[in-house]
């Protein structure tokens, strides 16, 4: 029986082209706008190299200052991160650092480079992959030595991938010395990514006065990595106790603000937002399921219209099986299982073209503004997600295949076979 | 016969009641995404009001904040790179670059009138770099005063609509907390970014002697058939300016700047439309394949139709007549809807832009639904009666 419901679902696919590819098309499509949708958040979030432990980490991106006229939101001020942060901090556990971009003058040609100001503990905090030589220590950037450590990329572009510890390389008319060279970094990775890192005490020193820090935004990010002695909360308490001192020097001239410490999920939603105006991850994931719905809903409708017209095509199939028999039941299973193995099909289909998409158009997915490499990216699946996806599409197409088919089962076979309609 | 199309369809509605639905929604969805993509076409198509096709960008900083920039050196940069063989014209400025991220506000008071702007710092050769098409008064030049404590400005004409109404902003003096402008002349329009909205802008002299300078960047116009020589500049640059106090940070063509600024958002569009693409052409699939069944099923109607005197043209019209009344059927709902949604004050909604949208997604669907009724009205209308009453 089950061989011969096999043939007959054979025969339907065949017979009706038009309706097997709607389906198809109508299940394929979404799914793979889906799944490029959800793999694309997600690398976002995490996405691996020297970011891989990122859900061991706390990031703080944003400052908002009020004041009695006007606001300013900035990243985090150097002034606060050495007076305040340092202090709470447990040692090794507190990255921080500023990107920027710079020419770099070469033989032929002027390229723009990321640059990152970084303090020595970044090198703890992130898992980078050394290629030669070491980081820079906490006495280098204590000495404010011009040393720096490049990217594979970079050294291949400078010195085609010769041996480079050691070498000179002139930066913004100074020469800085080479000492490591790491793994390429994918530019996903807000928190980390540059082609070339080094000291912060270079370029930058910081206000003394400590009112004026108080109220004062900057340019660094900083990054906490959470550990047995110093958990999430432990973290989140401290830096809201450093926003209260802050706050009292304040006193009500102005206003200081954070936009974290932030989860990893958190920061990437919280974006370059006004720390203020953030509504929270349910919200974003809403935002995120209400497109998804719609992008399912929309096509899962043409198939419901589509199968009621097609079930009228085979109502007296259907009346004449009844007729010699066959139960309600059966009948509503096999139509059942029909558009359960033509969901399946599709969003099995849906998978690979995501795969595909998204590895031969990686660039046009991945690059904006702040993504400018996407070499590094690596691709995954999310089979939960895709489970989920297709346990919603399968929902909609039961639906669609069952209301019609319950309704004709419940005709008089009789009435059916002389033309009676639904 | 239209009110026959419409009761047609309002005997069939429990078997087009999927269809009208999923109209009803897409037209929604339609309707929201050609919004949003209308609003940011206009807005892209308004330009920035810069040429900036063979400009290239330097821009210079000090060493560390202990250096202050001095503005002779500067200006002997620009001299020298003005005076090279390739280059058409340099200008000095300051956050008046299209396409970077920096924008700096302030707000100006005229009598009554208030506004905020943007701040830009530039020299007498701006509008020769950029191009910028000034429409009332000229840009500020070595020929002002430059003794005088006021500062030449030039604005573009939202700002001078806002300010001074309509009257003659040529030669207005708007008064700043510390120093006071004079308005030399009036842009025609300006954008830092091609996806930005409109906003007042103001250009300020940077040489002049009561005007602060915090250090500039060169916009360096070369000529028609000349590649941009960055090396040539960086050695010009270095040769004015010691390397212990200058950098230089950034040095790209304008036209890099433009496209890195603009990816975050052509990769929107492109994804939106992609989407609403796929949606329209699977409604045009799904109206074909039920309309083309249902006519199948009407083919007796069809042939008495004929038989009682019906011409094929009119036939055919019944058909097209049907699906329209369908649609009218699912969009009027959704305009209902639509008129409603307060949430469209995320967006800078005009009523020009709505009717634009409105008039856009209405043609698009009603043309895609006479698309996909074209091949059954016809093949209906090929019904010959004799053999369709047969049949039955």
């Amino acid at each position: 029986m089950k061989h011969i419901n096999l043939k007959q679902f054979w025969k339907q696919l065949s017979q009706n082209r038009f309706f097997t590819f709607l389906s198809l098309f109508g299940v394929s499509i979404p799914v793979m706008i889906i799944m490029v949708m959800i793999i694309k958040v997600e690398l976002f979030i995490n996405p691996g190299g020297p970011e891989q432990n990122n859900d061991q980490m706390l990031f703080l991106n944003r400052t908002k200052v009020k004041m009695e006229k006007g606001r300013a939101i900035g990243a985090v001020n150097l002034g606060i991160i050495e007076n305040y942060f340092s202090e709470i901090a447990a040692p090794g556990s507190m990255a921080f650092s500023r990107s920027t971009s710079t020419a770099i003058f070469l033989e032929n040609e002027v390229i723009d480079v990321p640059i990152r100001y970084t303090n020595a503990d970044f090198w703890n905090v992130y898992d980078f992959k050394f290629l030669n030589g070491r980081n820079y220590t906490d006495e280098n950037v204590g000495n404010k030595d011009n040393v720096i450590v490049i990217s594979r990329n970079m050294r291949r572009r400078l010195f085609g991938n010769q041996k480079t510890v050691g070498e000179t390389l002139e930066i913004e008319g100074e020469a800085y010395r080479i000492i490591g060279v790491v793994e390429d970094v994918t530019s996903l990775s807000r928190n980390a990514y540059s082609e070339i890192w080094l000291p912060y005490t270079i370029k930058s020193h910081s206000s003394a006065d400590p009112v004026e820090i108080a109220k004062a935004t900057g340019g660094y990010s900083v990054a906490f990595k959470a550990s047995k002695a110093w958990g999430f909360e432990q973290i989140k308490a401290d830096v809201e106790r450093v926003r209260t001192r802050l706050n009292h020097l304040n006193g009500e001239h102005a206003e200081i603000l954070f936009g974290g410490p932030a989860h990893a999920t958190e920061n990437y939603f919280r974006g370059f937002r006004d720390p203020e105006t953030y509504e929270g991850n349910m919200v974003n994931y809403l935002a995120l399921a209400g497109k998804a719905l719609m992008i399912l809903f929309l096509p899962a409708l043409n198939l419901m219209s589509l199968n009621l017209t097609r079930i009228q095509e085979r109502s007296q199939e259907i009346a004449i099986r009844k007729a010699f028999g066959g139960t309600r039941k059966r009948m509503a299973l096999q139509i059942l299982i029909e558009n359960s193995v033509l969901t399946i099909l599709g969003g099995l289909a849906g998978l690979l073209m995501a795969y595909g998409v998204m590895l031969l158009f990686k660039d046009q997915i991945f690059t904006n503004f702040f993504v400018r490499n996407t070499d590094q990216v690596k691709i995954h699946m999310n089979y939960l997600a895709f489970a989920v996806v297709l346990m919603v599409s399968l929902m909609f197409s039961v639906l669609s295949g069952l209301i019609p088919s319950l309704r004709i089962s419940r005709l008089q076979p009789a009435y059916v076979l002389k033309g009676g309609e639904l | 016969m239209i009110s026959h199309g419409f009761r047609m369809m309002w005997n069939q509605k429990k078997k087009y009641g999927f269809i009208l639905f999923e109209l009803f929604a897409i037209f929604l969805v339609v309707f929201i995404t050609v919004l949003y993509l209308t609003e940011r076409i206009t807005t892209y198509m308004e330009g920035t009001g810069c040429e900036i096709d063979n400009v290239y960008f330097m821009d210079i900083a000090t060493q560390s904040p202990d250096h202050t920039p001095e503005l002779e050196h500067f200006r002997k940069v620009r001299d020298r790179l003005a005076a090279m063989k390739s280059v058409e014209s340099v200008s000095m400025t300051r956050g008046a670059s299209p396409y970077r991220g920096s924008i700096s506000t302030s707000t100006f008071e005229y009598g009554e009138n208030r506004t905020t702007a943007h701040i830009h710092q530039a020299d007498d050769a701006y509008p020769s770099v950029l191009k910028v098409e000034v429409i009332l008064g000229r840009w500020f030049n070595p020929e002002d005063d430059h003794s005088s404590l006021e500062i030449p400005v030039v604005i573009n004409r939202l700002m001078a609509n806002r300010l001074f109404g309509d009257e003659d902003p040529v030669g207005n003096v708007i008064p700043g907390r510390r120093r006071n402008y004079v308005v030399k002349g009036v842009i025609s329009k300006f954008k830092e970014r091609d996806y930005d909205s409109r906003r007042p802008h103001i250009f300020m002299d940077i040489q002049h002697p009561n005007n602060d300078f915090h250090g500039s960047n060169m916009l360096i116009r070369y000529k028609n058939g000349y590649q941009p020589q960055p090396k040539e500049y960086a050695q010009n640059i270095y040769s004015v300016m010691p390397r212990d106090q200058y950098r230089i940070v950034q040095s790209s063509r304008l036209e890099g700047m433009k496209k890195r600024m603009n990816s975050n958002y052509s990769g929107d569009i492109l994804f939106v439309s992609l989407i609403v693409g796929f949606l329209l052409f699977n409604l045009v699939l799904g109206l074909i394949g039920i309309l083309g069944y249902n006519i199948n099923q009407r083919w007796s109607e069809m042939g008495i139709r004929r038989a009682v005197g019906s011409t094929r043209a009119r036939v055919r019209r019944l058909i097209f007549l049907e699906m329209f009344a369908l649609t009218v059927m699912a969009i009027v709902p959704a305009f209902i809807v639509i008129v409603q949604i307060p949430a469209f004050e995320f967006m800078p909604l005009t009523w020009v832009l709505f009717a634009k949208a409105m008039v856009i997604s209405l043609t698009l669907i009603f043309f895609l639904v006479f698309i996909s009724v074209l091949y059954p009205g016809i093949m209906a209308s090929k019904i010959r009666p004799a053999v369709a009453l047969k049949e039955e």
